[in-house]
């Protein structure tokens, strides 16, 4: 229960083990949350301990969601709506197997670089036939 | 290419299965049209997430693009298997997990971190009291923390510490739902999100004292 600079308390370093599961709110035992709580009451420096850790994991879960956010560019969503398209009518086609069915989609897009010199086009079509 | 037909694989169907709902194609151009408005209104809304959660995997905008259309190829062929009621966003998840496994990461070696993983972070905890002096530096630091930081420090640790960090603190999830979005068991998430945020915490502030931030922190307080 007493911190000095060379470790501290076995008790201690049990209840330090808990404080992920404490801060994520994974703990199921009610036994295990007031061991914990009773645990802070006899020892200031583990209580402080937690309130450090809740303290810089809420930060860190503010930073990472403020960055890692981005949105889904036009490009993506535009290919999205194509494939859906195209998988739609294929699975069509599954469910009229035994009629003569075709299916065409094609799909292009440019891409130019960032010193805008060079122009990337690619086009690709597939096409899905079922003749019987 | 990701419009190929052969993408298809058993990959989708698996996820499918697990969530328990019998297998039953559409049979008509009626039902493939029903099904198909049900994924435009309910899967696809969640486009920049899958995004965003693929950029963590790939860390490249061109891929990431492939993994989530992936993704969706996958998730429409197993739609109809998918029940209603269940976490959509989690099941496309997990097929987003799955294909990049077995698809971008293919080849490439894998770390070994399966076994042992507990013990380690057991060990790894925390084995002192963090003095004030040491709290207060961090506190500081990331309060301070300049644009783009933390986005470099998380994609800069291990995947599998990375994913895990992303999927509890920036989606929220619970160990239970990255169990099943990961495919590893609750344990292990519990010892990768804490090891994962340790390392983050650790990359953070050697950022800082690479800049010189932490000395200036210092000599602001004495």
């Amino acid at each position: 229960m007493t911190a000095n600079n060379f470790g501290v308390a076995p008790e201690c370093q049990q209840v330090m083990q808990a404080f992920v599961l404490l801060i994520d709110n994974e703990i199921t035992e009610p036994s295990m949350a007031s061991a914990i709580q009773t645990h802070f009451q006899v020892c200031p420096p583990c209580e402080a301990e937690f309130e450090h850790e809740r303290h810089i994991i809420g930060m860190m879960k503010n930073l990472l969601a403020n960055e890692c956010c981005e949105e889904a560019p036009q490009e993506l969503i535009d290919r999205l709506a194509a494939q859906t398209a195209f998988l739609a009518a294929q699975m069509v086609g599954e469910a009229n197997a035994g009629v003569a069915t075709q299916f065409i989609t094609s799909y292009s897009r440019t891409e130019i670089t960032i010193d805008g010199e060079t122009t990337i086009e690619i086009e690709t079509s597939h096409e899905i036939r079922h003749e019987f | 290419m990701p419009m190929d037909a052969e993408l298809v694989d058993s990959t989708a169907t698996d996820v499918a299965l697990r969530s328990g709902t019998p297998a039953k194609r559409p049979t008509s151009a009626v039902e493939v049209a029903e099904l198909k408005a049900r994924f435009e209104r309910d899967a696809l809304q969640y486009t920049s997430q899958l995004y965003a959660a693929a950029l963590r995997y790939t860390k490249n905008a061109h891929d990431a693009q492939d993994l989530v259309q992936d993704t969706y190829a996958k998730a429409f062929t197993s739609f109809h298997q998918y029940q209603d009621g269940t976490n959509l966003k989690a099941w496309l998840y997990r097929i987003l997990s799955t294909t990049f496994i077995n698809t971008y990461r293919k080849g490439q070696r894998q770390p070994q971190i399966a076994s042992g993983e507990l013990e380690d972070w057991q060990i790894a905890a925390a084995s002192s009291h963090t003095s004030d002096q040491g709290k207060s530096a961090e506190d500081e630091v990331l309060e301070n923390l300049p644009d783009g930081d933390i986005k470099r420090a998380l994609a800069e640790i291990p995947e599998e510490f990375r994913m895990a960090v992303y999927f509890a603190d920036v989606e929220g999830y619970s160990y239970k739902e990255i169990a099943e979005i990961l495919n590893v068991p609750a344990g292990t998430v519990m010892s990768r999100l804490h090891r994962g945020r340790k390392l983050l915490r650790e990359s953070l502030m050697e950022y800082a004292k690479d800049r010189g931030f932490a000395k200036t922190a210092k000599e602001k307080k004495s």
